[in-house]
């Protein structure tokens, strides 16, 4: 790609805010240039899921889901099919719950389990129990997406926001749209789509 | 170029001709009755639009609520579970009740917990409705589809030869409008008024109405525009009831204009209409004062910009079917007898004056004072009768809306509607207009500052934005607040407990005003205003595990904690 490709790119990236829709689907910033801390949270088959030790992922779909979540709810099926395409590609799944599992019953550890279960996730689930992940990358819904790529051992987001556009699964977007154009060495062409779903209250 | 243009015009006339042309079916709201009502708050999502699909709120529902069905007399039991990502409130719109009760800004409910209040119902039969009240998130919540009707029935409204078969010839019909972002959702901010129409959530709606008089109970559920409602052929019909009730005879008109928040309940006569006939019930809001009717501006675009500004359009589409047995073929003369108050009657006159709105766009206020969660503004003697004007100097018109009691409109700068001459708990006050309302403040004193009514311009934009004032109902000057704790207030026996826990008072004379229940962890579980213990508490559904009960007692309003153990 020249020069001016990739500065239009990057003007693309930076430059997308997404205006706000009341309340909903709210975007504060592109965050395609934040840098991700590696972080360590438990996942419902009780061990501990770690970025930093994500070696052969060339990514990662971070996608922030709940339990109580309609929005969320809808989507774990798509979550499973695209763990099921991508994961093998070096862009695995992993869900994180960022809900205040004190404020909601239903989101706790034990009811996560539940729902992976009956769910039946091909991927991992993780309770981000004092919302410190989904702070710093100040998630604002359930559910929300990151498209996390690696380079020179760090992650930084290629795509934030809506899992996809909810037209048919033979219309590329959002995740599929980015992950596909990541694999096949392309610049990701809509980096940013309004997420909507559940607000995500941070305890005090 | 102009081929692409006028192939995109005939594309878009095409689209909306077809648009134009299809229905769907007005949903009617399931009822529920008796004398406990269990309402469910909870996120939904539905199919508005192709795509994805619109996260909606719903009680019982996807969208919207069921219509509870009250009788004159009942003492009614609330059970609200809030299952919603957010806190919110439910508000009991035009009912007479205890200001704990009421549902407004201060009877916050948690999500997860249960809400459960109770009161008789003491007022005439009416069309009431209920919708979150929950400060700087009514329009959020009332967008999102939380809301429903309530029907007050009574012995005397029953004498009547009306139409009263719920669904077949009496409909409700709630109407608002929505705005969509790009990706389908509602817009909750920043954007007043909707592109579409929605009657109970049916966009194109149509209903099939007999052939005879049927009676339509029409509610503004609208975040800020009004209505000018009327027929397609121009015909009369005839206004039955207003926000709190009969009027004394029903009144003739072919207009009415439906603010935020109100009701009519009116008599339309299909008898001489043929079997397959359509007749529309539309919106005439074309040509309406930009400067002071919500919807009549021009813009299309922006925060105050709709599709449907300043336009005339359609509500209901109705296809006349054949007459049901037993049909109403006349209007009664005589509906009720209220004895109205007049100026005579007020033994306190007060001014309440808009405020704000300037520079365009500021925010407006009542009495230059935005909304103070902790303020009291008013304060009301039990059983006074009262005379309130409302002065609106400012640029814009509003819809004024008071808690806890109806009133009686006196006057208004412009003249009275002759359908505005019922009991009423939202008046429409145009701008350079003042209106005065007399009401009698009787049967609820609570002096408690932590539960007050409201009163407030019933546009969600602006209420959210603090044109909202608070009121007490007092026999008493104040409550003292947080006087010595009384660790000995309540007791708990047995502790630990399995199926019934005993709640007693060593001092009989000081009942409980609130009690809260919550989760060791401080989750609050139920929530529940002067509730009833005679019978303990039940907590056998109850998880094992610590809980904490707390308890807010009437005389001295401090409030007591105590643990308990659930095996």
């Amino acid at each position: 790609m020249q020069l001016r490709s990739w500065i239009a790119f990057y003007i693309l990236l930076t430059g997308l805010l997404i205006s706000s829709v009341g309340g909903y689907s709210q975007i504060p910033n592109s965050k395609s240039k934040i840098l991700i801390g590696d972080f360590r949270l438990r996942d419902v088959n009780g061990s501990f899921y770690d970025l930093s030790e994500s070696h052969n992922a060339k990514g990662v779909i971070l996608v922030f889901i709940c339990n109580h979540c309609p929005m969320a709810r809808s989507y774990y099926g798509t979550l499973n099919s695209l763990q099921a395409r991508f994961g093998k590609l070096g862009y695995p799944v992993i869900a994180i719950n960022p809900m205040d599992s004190v404020q909601y019953e239903e989101e706790s550890w034990d009811q996560m389990r539940l729902v992976a279960k009956s769910c039946k996730f091909n991927f991992p689930y993780l309770q981000d129990i004092n919302q410190v992940v989904a702070q710093r990358l100040k998630v604002s819904y359930t559910p929300e997406a990151f498209v996390l790529t690696k380079a020179m051992k760090l992650w930084t987001v290629s795509y934030h926001g809506a899992i996809d556009d909810g037209l048919s699964s033979k219309h590329k977007s959002g995740i599929d749209k980015a992950v596909s154009e990541l694999l096949s060495h392309k610049p990701v062409s809509m980096p940013n789509m309004p997420a909507a779903g559940c607000a995500v209250y941070y305890r005090k | 170029m102009k081929t692409n243009l006028l192939i995109l015009c005939t594309l878009l006339l095409s689209v909306g001709a077809a648009m134009g042309q299809t229905y769907n079916d007005l949903w009617i709201p399931d009822t529920l009755s008796g004398t406990r009502f269990n309402l469910e708050l909870k996120d939904t999502l539905r199919q508005f639009r192709s795509g994805t699909k619109t996260i909606t709120g719903g009680i019982n529902h996807d969208f919207w609520g069921p219509t509870l069905m009250m009788n004159k007399g009942d003492t009614v039991r609330m059970f609200v579970r809030n299952k919603l990502n957010d806190s919110s409130t439910v508000h009991w719109h035009g009912m007479h009740l205890p200001a704990v009760m009421d549902g407004g800004p201060h009877q916050i409910i948690p999500p997860g917990t249960l809400w459960s209040p109770y009161w008789k119902i003491m007022q005439k039969a009416a069309t009431l409705w209920y919708h979150p009240h929950l400060h700087e998130m009514a329009q959020k919540q009332v967008t999102l589809g939380l809301g429903g009707f309530i029907y007050i029935r009574d012995a005397e409204e029953r004498a009547l030869n009306l139409p009263r078969t719920y669904g077949l010839d009496d409909i409700p019909m709630a109407i608002g409008s929505r705005k969509f972002s790009g990706n389908n959702q509602f817009l909750t901010a920043n954007a007043a008024y909707g592109d579409y129409v929605f009657v109970n959530g049916t966009e194109n709606a149509k209903v099939s109405l007999p052939k005879q008089y049927v009676r339509l109970r029409l509610l503004n559920s609208d975040i800020a525009r009004g209505y000018n409602v009327g027929f397609s052929d121009n015909r009369n019909f005839y206004v039955i009831a207003t926000d709190g009730g009969l009027v004394n005879a029903p009144i003739q008109t072919n207009r009415v204009i439906l603010m935020i928040g109100e009701r009519v309940e009116i008599l339309v006569d299909l008898s001489n209409d043929a079997v397959g006939a359509t007749l529309d019930l539309n919106a005439y809001n074309s040509g309406q004062n930009q400067l002071s009717f919500p919807g009549a501006e021009n813009q299309t675009q922006g925060q105050f910009g709709s599709l449907l500004n300043n336009r005339d359009f359609n509500l209901v589409r109705i296809n006349v079917s054949a007459q049901t047995a037993n049909p109403v073929l006349t209007v009664p003369t005589t509906l009720t007898n209220n004895v109205y108050w007049t100026a005579a009657n007020a033994t306190v006159n007060r001014t309440i004056r808009v405020t704000g709105g300037q520079p365009p766009g500021g925010l407006f206020t009542l009495d230059n004072r935005a909304y103070g969660f902790n303020r009291i503004d008013q304060t009301v003697n039990l059983d006074a009768t009262e005379k309130w004007t409302i002065t609106n100097n400012q640029v814009f018109g509003h819809a004024f809306h008071i808690h806890d009691i109806e009133f009686k409109i006196i006057s208004r700068t412009s003249g009275l509607k002759t359908y505005e001459n019922g009991w009423k708990d939202v008046v429409y006050i145009p701008r350079n207009e003042s209106i005065s309302f007399v009401a009698k403040f009787d049967d609820f004193a609570d002096s408690d500052p932590d539960h007050p009514y409201m009163y407030h311009c019933h546009l969600a934009n602006h209420e959210d934005e603090g044109m909202m004032g608070q009121f007490l109902v007092t026999t008493t000057t104040a409550i003292p607040r947080e006087l010595a704790a009384a660790d000995n207030y309540f007791e708990l026996s047995p502790n630990p407990v399995s199926e019934r826990l005993n709640v007693t008072f060593p001092d009989p004379s000081n009942t409980p005003y609130y009690l809260i229940l919550r989760a060791a962890n401080g989750r609050t579980i139920m929530m529940s205003p002067k509730p009833i213990l005679t019978n303990g508490l039940d907590v056998s559904g109850l998880p094992a595990g610590v809980y904490i009960l707390q308890i807010r007692d009437t005389k001295n309003r401090s409030w007591t904690t105590k643990r308990f153990v659930k095996q």
